[in-house]
């Protein structure tokens, strides 16, 4: 019995003899190796990936929020509120009374808009702006050379 | 291997487990180096397959790597790597049971050709390998550890933590398991006829 064991014994270690493929022993020492490079690398190195994702997330809201148009330049606003101060506007309307009456020099600027102020303005402003003071003439031509309809229409008070 | 060679003495020993610990992971790469074979050899013999045996490896060179500091003698490196290789096998085979049956050498007969004509070198190494996984771990580990690593009973106390008379025993119970699954794996017809 003891013998069969020494050969049964022999042959378990002539087994166990054969050489482990080099292949085996790199492949353990490359994961080894890996793992403790990856402990070991410091946290600040893989910050930049969270750093460049919450800039872009920040550029990305503003360019969302601050280009759009605010709210209140969408809807017209009303001309006295949103020209609450307006004293030239004021003094240019025409009151029906006279220029002594009124105690300024009269002048031509009630009667001429200006141009300047009314292209510089948004055309929401100029659509609903103040009424133009001059009266409105219109020309009738009827077949009869003698006979010509004028039209005037003026605008008195608000 | 030229680096492996120059680290043979006690104090290149010594001075490379210092460089290791400080975190020089070349030095720490000789390491492994110098116990791989150790380490994954016994790790296959007591797993018996080699996907097992690499995750083992990996597993105790990272545990070695963590405790550095504790292994103050290098002559007790080899001994610590066989306790921490074996704690693990046994944790892999809690984890993870066999997969494989453990069939017995009557059954693996009854499925194969005659044993008297298929006494190949390799089916005979097949067969020790399945002697070998019927064993309880603790037996087997002590067979591995003094048969085929070629420790003395002392140092497979010490490796497993238990007195040498528990190591012998265990060694003398596994072995005559081994015999007996050989011997009824060769010779079934002169068994079953007694």
């Amino acid at each position: 019995m003891n013998s069969d064991f020494e050969e049964t014994l022999e042959f378990l270690r002539e087994a166990h003899r054969e050489p482990i493929p080099d292949a085996h022993f790199a492949a353990v020492r490359a994961r080894v190796l890996a793992e403790l490079s990856a402990e070991r690398r410091p946290w600040w190195r893989g910050i930049w990936a969270y750093g460049f994702a919450a800039a872009a997330l920040t550029a990305m809201l503003l360019a969302v929020f601050v280009g759009r148009t605010p709210r209140s330049a969408r809807v017209p606003l009303d001309p006295h509120l949103a020209q609450p101060h307006k004293p030239h506007a004021i003094l240019e309307r025409p009151t029906g009374a006279s220029a002594a009456d009124q105690g300024v020099r009269p002048t031509n600027a009630g009667t001429r808009p200006s141009h300047r102020r009314h292209t510089a303005a948004p055309a929401a402003y100029r659509v609903i702006g103040p009424p133009d003071p001059r009266p409105l003439v219109v020309k009738l031509i009827t077949d009869d050379p003698n006979v010509v309809i004028y039209w005037i229409a003026s605008i008195k008070g608000e | 291997m030229a680096a492996v060679a120059a680290m043979d003495g006690p104090d290149e020993r010594r001075d490379t487990i210092a460089a290791a610990r400080a975190g020089d992971l070349g030095a720490f790469e000789l390491l492994m180096r110098r116990h791989e074979r150790l380490v994954l050899a016994t790790a296959l013999r007591l797993t018996g397959n080699m996907a097992d045996a690499q995750d083992i490896s990996q597993e105790v060179f990272l545990r070695l790597y963590k405790n550095l500091g504790k292994v103050q003698a290098v002559n007790a490196l080899p001994a610590w790597l066989y306790r921490v290789t074996v704690n693990a096998c046994h944790d892999l085979r809690r984890r993870r049971p066999a997969s494989e049956p453990e069939s017995s050498a009557c059954d693996l007969v009854a499925g194969g050709m005659d044993p008297q004509t298929s006494l190949t070198q390799a089916e005979r190494r097949r067969v020790l390998e399945m002697s070998l996984r019927i064993l309880p771990e603790k037996e087997r580990a002590a067979l591995v550890l003094r048969d085929l690593e070629g420790l003395s009973t002392e140092e497979v106390a010490r490796v497993l933590g238990s007195s040498e008379a528990t190591v012998r025993s265990q060694i003398s119970k596994a072995r005559a398991k081994v015999h007996d699954f050989v011997e009824r794996y060769f010779s079934p017809r002169e068994r079953r006829r007694t």
